[in-house]
């Protein structure tokens, strides 16, 4: 009995003193992952930089925009659920671009000629990019209108919606997380 | 990758669609269990799925008291949940506690029914692994081994894959074992498994939470979840009665 008791405690230090062993042998080296975060379109991953025009012409990349945090939004004019949040988007936008915050809005495959005259029946100020080839909605792995991406003054993607209409409540929900870092 | 299923002009995201999957698989072979043992295989589902409901109010709740400023001008916004706008930590604290507090509540809160859980559990975690091998989630970190897979720009371990080969095996484990183990030993063989997949495989993903010094909380969780679990498993019987 007193053998099989001694082997029980001699199977538990065991586990332990390998288990310690794996355990410092596979540590991280100290801050590693906070200095070589990868780039691509998901939450914890730097924002994939890219440049596009806006309806003036004017070229706008996102990389420019680092130190203010970005509500990066695609959409199309044809679909109901992006129209439907555009004027929550723009409410936030009013509301926080003093502190720091921009919605950019990205177009997706519509020409200036379509896009026009909706920022102007919905009075949207924010700035909108056109993405006319598709190539960024490829690039952010955009698989179904609106997606909405929301990146911190780092350039990290902190958060993202698929799918909406967003509510303003669930905007200023995601920008004060945002901000607050 | 997959993170949205197009069903005509409805995204429907993968990830909840598999998490229900994966609820649904663990209860229907804890159920089967279950009713093999002489329990009622109909409880746990319905522990399964009242935790799924109070899980997600109370993760909800949280989500909306943690913003409340921003919810409080637009009351209506509250009833129009997205994927991204519960806690998950709340929903799945609160949703354990409502399944168990079911079970206790209908007296079946027991080593057999422990038994059962943990039979559904690891078919429940596959289901979630290939979910994240699906959508790039809990990835791993850039390697250059043969067996590499290319994700987020880089060659990484396929971290998904070795932790769903492994709790494939510790499954196979349980349920080789699930008619002459003791009861209760199932339980303590899963907490054994997932705590052994958790200290062997954490360091190979990416995004793992590391502490002062480079240790990964998760791993030393793992191993304290492992001892736990093999000094449970390696209590002395007790004396089978002479006839």
């Amino acid at each position: 009995m007193r053998r099989l008791h001694g082997a029980r405690w001699g199977l538990l230090a065991l586990a332990a003193v390998l288990g310690f062993a794996w355990i410092q042998f596979s540590r991280s080296p100290a801050g590693a992952q906070e200095h070589t975060p990868a780039q691509g379109a998901r939450v914890g991953l730097m924002a994939p930089d890219f440049t596009l025009s806006r309806l003036d012409g004017q070229p706008v990349s996102l990389s420019e925009l680092r130190g203010q945090a970005v509500v990066l939004n695609f959409w199309a004019t044809w679909c109901p659920p992006c129209r439907a949040e555009m004027p929550a988007l723009e409410r936030v936008y009013q509301a926080h671009r003093e502190d720091g915050v921009v919605v950019l809005g990205v177009n997706q495959g519509e020409t200036g000629a379509a896009v026009n005259p909706f920022l102007k029946e919905f009075g949207i100020s924010f700035p909108v990019l056109l993405d006319a080839q598709g190539n960024v909605g490829r690039l952010y792995r955009v698989q179904a209108l609106p997606t909405t991406y929301f990146i911190d003054r780092q350039g990290m993607i902190r958060d993202m919606v698929i799918g909406g209409p967003m509510s303003e409540a669930l905007l200023q929900s995601k920008l004060a997380t945002l901000l607050g870092e | 990758m997959l993170p949205v299923i197009q069903i005509g002009h409805v995204a429907l995201p993968t990830k909840p669609l598999i998490l229900f999957a994966a609820l649904y698989a663990g209860l229907w072979l804890a159920g089967r269990e279950a009713d093999r043992r002489g329990l009622d295989g109909e409880r746990l589902w319905n522990a399964g799925f009242l935790g799924l409901g109070g899980g997600l109010v109370a993760g909800r709740i949280v989500y909306v008291l943690l913003h409340w400023s921003a919810y409080r001008s637009d009351p209506l916004a509250i009833l129009s949940p997205k994927p991204g706008t519960i806690v998950p930590s709340a929903a799945l604290a609160a949703g354990a506690l409502v399944a168990l507090g079911y079970l206790w509540r209908a007296r079946s809160l027991n080593a057999d029914a422990a038994d059962a859980i943990a039979l559904g559990l690891p078919l429940a975690l596959i289901l979630i692994d290939f979910g994240n091998l699906l959508n790039g989630d809990a990835f791993g970190v850039p390697s250059d081994v043969p067996w590499a897979i290319p994700l987020w720009g880089e060659r990484r371990h396929p971290v998904q894959v070795y932790e769903l080969l492994a709790i494939g095996i510790v499954l196979i484990v349980l349920w080789r074992r699930r008619q002459v183990a003791r009861p209760g030993d199932l339980a303590w063989g899963s907490l054994l498994g997932y705590g052994l997949v958790r200290l062997i495989f954490e360091p190979f993903r990416a995004q793992s939470w590391v502490l002062t010094g480079g240790y990964h909380g998760v791993q030393i969780l793992g191993l304290i979840a492992v001892l736990f679990a093999l000094w449970a498993l390696t209590r002395p019987r007790q004396p089978d009665t002479a006839v």
